[in-house]
């Protein structure tokens, strides 16, 4: 995309979700100023005073997920404004996660995070790593079978960082892939741009993808 | 004895106003504005010892109305309040001498504690 059009969409969306989160910071001090006056009234003075406890629990479930969320669209539209950056890898993960959970949740998989042991911090673009990422979780819901597992985990090994996305079960386990797949070929460039390479892992009992990212450190 | 006062400045007005309320029901002094001038105005009047303040708002932005605070006042202790994706903003105010800042949403309860202890600050600071 060029740098223009990623800067337009960048900002656009970190400011909507500014102001999504100023809604929902009002909704949540409003639900707290609610608790607080329910607290001070008796529970015999408060006609239904249990069902209003249990609606506003609702509302602070509630409220925390939507702020989850437009804080993670947030972190990401802001993730596009430098071509370089630290990342910090296990809160990358945590933050895909959650934007791709409701893609997920389409292909009837669930998407887990193992994260690295220790937080990593490596130099990299951070909206191309997202890009590619993302990719590679869209490939794997399409093929772990309904109700599977598809993981995300990174470990650091000789030649970098390792992000690896696992399908379990995978829907054609019998298939030994050896090469990339055509539909991940249009990312190359994309690889490129990160010094990055992409393996398909294809081994009995793991079948995945595997992103290697050149390790830079602070 | 000084007590705590508190001037919060936010331009999302059912916001702060809520929140005024709430801190109002903890027995906390506060006082309300919704722009940066209005902000510097309440600060020149009523010279509270702690200021929480939005870093993004309208017209003048809480980083430059923490300027002028430290610059005629050092003794007010400001806490910023800052959007998630934005530290770098925060770590900006700590620079031009903000007390602390906090990430919207942030608790009441981490709120007060916070209040609390920049009103320590500003106490020691006019002793």
């Amino acid at each position: 995309m060029r740098k223009q059009e990623t800067a337009f969409i960048s900002k656009i969306t970190a400011g909507v979700t500014h102001e999504f989160m100023n809604v929902l910071s009002t909704i949540k001090e409003t639900s707290g100023l609610m608790e607080d006056l329910l607290a001070l009234s008796g529970d015999a003075s408060f006609p239904h005073h249990e069902k209003f406890s249990k609606t506003l629990i609702i509302i602070k479930k509630q409220v925390r997920r939507g702020m989850e969320i437009s804080g993670m669209l947030n972190k990401f539209a802001h993730s596009m404004e430098e071509p370089e950056a630290w990342v910090e890898i296990n809160e990358l993960l945590d933050q895909i996660a959650i934007l791709m959970q409701r893609f997920a949740s389409l292909k009837r998989v669930r998407l887990a995070i193992n994260p690295l042991e220790s937080p990593l911090d490596i130099r990299i673009d951070p909206f191309r790593l997202q890009l590619i990422l993302v990719a590679c979780l869209e490939y794997c819901f399409d093929r772990t079978a309904s109700g599977g597992v598809v993981t995300l985990q990174s470990h650091k090994t000789k030649k970098g960082i390792s992000i690896q996305c696992l399908m379990e079960p995978c829907s054609n386990s019998k298939e030994n892939v050896q090469e990339l797949p055509n539909e991940l070929e249009e990312f190359q460039e994309t690889l490129r741009g990160l010094n990055a390479k992409l393996f398909p892992i294809s081994s009995p009992g793991q079948h995945g993808l595997e992103l290697i990212l050149p390790l830079m450190k602070k | 004895m000084e007590k705590l006062k508190v001037l919060l400045v936010d331009d999302e007005e059912e916001f702060v106003s809520t929140l005024a309320e709430r801190l109002q029901l903890r027995e906390i002094e506060t006082i309300v504005a919704t722009d940066g001038a209005d902000a510097l105005r309440i600060v020149n009047n009523e010279r509270p010892p702690v200021v929480v303040l939005d870093v993004m708002m309208p017209g003048l932005g809480g980083l430059d109305v923490l300027q002028q605070i430290k610059r005629n006042y050092p003794r007010i202790q400001v806490i910023l309040l800052t959007g998630r994706g934005s530290t770098n903003d925060g770590i900006k105010g700590m620079r031009l001498g903000a007390f602390d800042y906090l990430m919207k949403p942030v608790k009441i309860e981490d709120l007060i504690q916070k209040m609390n202890e920049a009103f320590q600050v500003s106490i020691q600071e006019n002793n």
